[in-house]
């Protein structure tokens, strides 16, 4: 844990910074200042994008520090489309998952500059990197609604917004294809670059675990629908918590030995 | 596994039992590995004959840091880092005078430097990128190489008397030419912020006697070294016994040794020969496999000590195009199912809804 005072550290200080100041707008129901503020965080969160991409030389996706500024900057254009597009709320839980997403990149990852391995230099990496990263987040977005519809029973603040589990049903289905292609592009990647598909490495593991319990999640709402919203949420939840898996343990821990683990 | 300038088409499994035998032969012209440049560390080492001749001979890496004394391996010297230029050029002219009074000036030609003892001016007259003797013992410069960078001075005495001679950055315990009774002339690099080549100067002591010389290292080296066999100390290997295979052998070097960066790619340089014509060739990198006869081959691993052979995957390519229409759609599937489907009854609604 240390303080980065480096351009990046200090520009990702200030998009955390926005993103505190619009939870606490947003909560307040000060929705226009809240939404000012949150913008100006997505364009202190692009820039600090704009400015390591330059840094390193290829895309920002390489480490953990590289993917969780990459999250914290796509937190504003998943929330405005939802919102928008959707009719699904949770903002200011956005902003708090920014911040949550932000604070490893600010505080702990190893920022350490890298170059790309030959064993990422491939087309396929930012479509399948940002295929993941852009699931992953509206997937959080889903558990967001979940976790309303598990506690919050008096349903979203805006008449406008779907209810709860409306919520989670419809940012489940945003973000399952996006994982489904995430998942495809790894194994043609994987049988370009080794030969195989599949190698049954922990990181693939988890990610098609992840993909199954969503599986098991439309298949579940397309038998029962909304008669059991608890255990649909479980679901989604238990969706997520495959995901932080997916991205952190297996990346961290050292039991998991495997083919990805260069990545981190 | 293939070995460079070597073919094979027998195909193993990862025990090593042989499991097939490919219709083409398949073969490595060279394998090599690219590094990324800017970000090589240099490493100091002593590298010394070994105890019995025509044996392997001994490495040693040293850590060292500024001011610090250590004992050389193999060599019975002490070691002291009197500096470190982590970007360096060979720019300046030591002259050290009488009770060690040094002084530094740039190796430029008309600098002048005023002698106290013996008392005179000593002034740059040219600067060698890489001087050479010719047979009529003409000395020019050859500046297309900087094998052999030198200065010619020139010395005015007070009292008349005017010499010449020539410092060279190489070999500085000893001085070719007239030398200056009681001055030391050196050719020294100095720091420069354009360069990302090091310099480091050390102090070599046996306990009586002190050398000081630099290790620099120019565009070309991968690494710099200083003899020491030459230099008193005690060895701990035989002296050079005469004989003619151990003769490239018998001195120990002070190395600084440039390790390279990240590595940037593996690359096999492959040749496919089937029935007796070279039908394909190919570099091949991670991301870019070989596709031949039905298989794709592509790097699983390689020589690690010395990079002198391959390890190719060979795996079938049937099935391929099966499998890419069913993720196709799957994908498809997937998109129209949760993506294209609910889009397309929403802008029909609102269609229908709206004037």
């Amino acid at each position: 844990m240390a303080v980065k005072l480096t351009t990046e550290g200090l520009l990702i200080y200030c998009t955390m910074a926005a993103y505190l100041v619009a939870t606490i707008a947003l909560m307040f129901k000060k929705n226009r200042l809240g939404w000012t503020v949150y913008t100006f965080g997505f364009v202190v969160a692009v820039i600090t994008l704009v400015f390591r991409w330059h840094h390193v030389g290829h895309v920002p996706m390489q480490n953990l520090f590289e993917v969780f500024l990459c999250l914290g900057t796509l937190v504003f254009p998943v929330s405005l489309f939802c919102l928008r597009f959707m009719r699904v709320g949770g903002a200011a839980a956005d902003c708090i998952i920014g911040l949550i997403i932000l604070f490893p990149a600010g505080f702990v990852s190893k920022a350490d500059p890298q170059r790309l391995p030959p064993a990422l230099q491939s087309g396929l990496f930012i479509p399948h990197v940002a295929a993941y990263l852009a699931a992953y987040m509206i997937m959080a977005k889903a558990g967001v609604q979940s976790l309303g519809q598990l506690f919050h029973k008096a349903g979203p603040n805006d008449e406008n917004l779907v209810s709860y589990d409306v919520g989670a049903y419809k940012m489940v289905k945003l973000g399952f294809p996006l994982l489904t292609l995430g998942l495809i592009l790894g194994a043609i990647w994987g049988k370009i670059a080794w030969g195989d598909y599949w190698n049954w490495d922990p990181k693939e593991l988890w990610s098609f675990v992840t993909w199954l319990i969503y599986i098991g999640y439309f298949h579940f709402m397309y038998v029962s629908g909304r008669r059991f919203p608890r255990l649909n949420s479980v679901l989604v939840l238990s969706g997520l918590l495959a995901i932080a898996i997916t991205l952190l343990w297996v990346n961290l821990s050292s039991i998991f030995k495997g083919l990805h683990n260069y990545v981190s | 596994m293939i070995y460079e300038n070597h073919m094979d088409n027998v195909v193993r499994d990862s025990n090593g039992q042989e499991i097939g035998k490919l219709p083409f032969m398949v073969g490595l012209k060279d394998f090599w590995i690219e590094y990324y440049e800017e970000h090589a560390t240099w490493m100091l080492g002593v590298d010394a004959p070994s105890v019995t001749p025509g044996e392997k001979r001994r490495q040693k890496t040293i850590t060292w840091a500024i001011g610090q004394e250590i004992q050389l391996p193999f060599v019975g010297l002490r070691m002291k880092v009197l500096q470190y230029l982590p970007g360096a050029r060979l720019n300046s002219l030591e002259v050290v005078q009488a009770a060690g009074k040094s002084t530094i000036v740039p190796a430029k030609v008309g600098q002048e430097v005023f002698l106290e003892n013996p008392e005179g001016s000593l002034r740059i007259v040219q600067v060698f990128s890489h001087l050479i003797v010719q047979p009529d013992g003409k000395v020019i410069d050859l500046p297309d190489s900087n094998a052999n960078p030198a200065m010619k001075v020139a010395f005015d005495q007070a009292g008349g008397q005017k010499t010449h001679l020539y410092v060279f950055a190489a070999g500085q315990f000893r001085m070719h030419g007239q030398d200056i009774a009681g001055v030391d002339l050196r050719y020294v690099p100095g720091p420069d912020p354009n360069s990302v080549l090091p310099a480091m100067e050390v102090l070599l002591s046996d306990g009586d006697k002190l050398f000081r010389a630099w290790l620099a290292a120019k565009d070309s080296d991968l690494q710099v070294t200083l003899p020491l066999t030459s230099l008193p100390g005690e060895k701990d290997y035989p002296p050079y016994d005469g004989h003619e295979e151990h003769a490239t052998d018998h001195d120990a070097y002070l190395i600084m040794a440039s390790r390279p960066g990240p590595i940037k790619d593996y690359k096999s340089s492959l040749v496919v020969v089937d029935e007796g014509q070279q039908v394909a060739a190919k570099v091949i990198e991670v991301n870019d496999p070989l596709h031949y006869g039905g298989y794709h081959f592509n790097q699983q691993s390689y020589d690690i000590r010395e990079g002198q052979y391959t390890v190719l995957g060979v795996k079938s390519d049937s099935g391929l195009w099966p499998v890419y229409t069913g993720f196709f759609l799957l994908c498809a599937g997937i998109f129209w199912l949760f993506w294209a489907q609910p889009a397309w009854s929403y802008l029909m609604k609102r269609r229908n809804h709206g004037s």
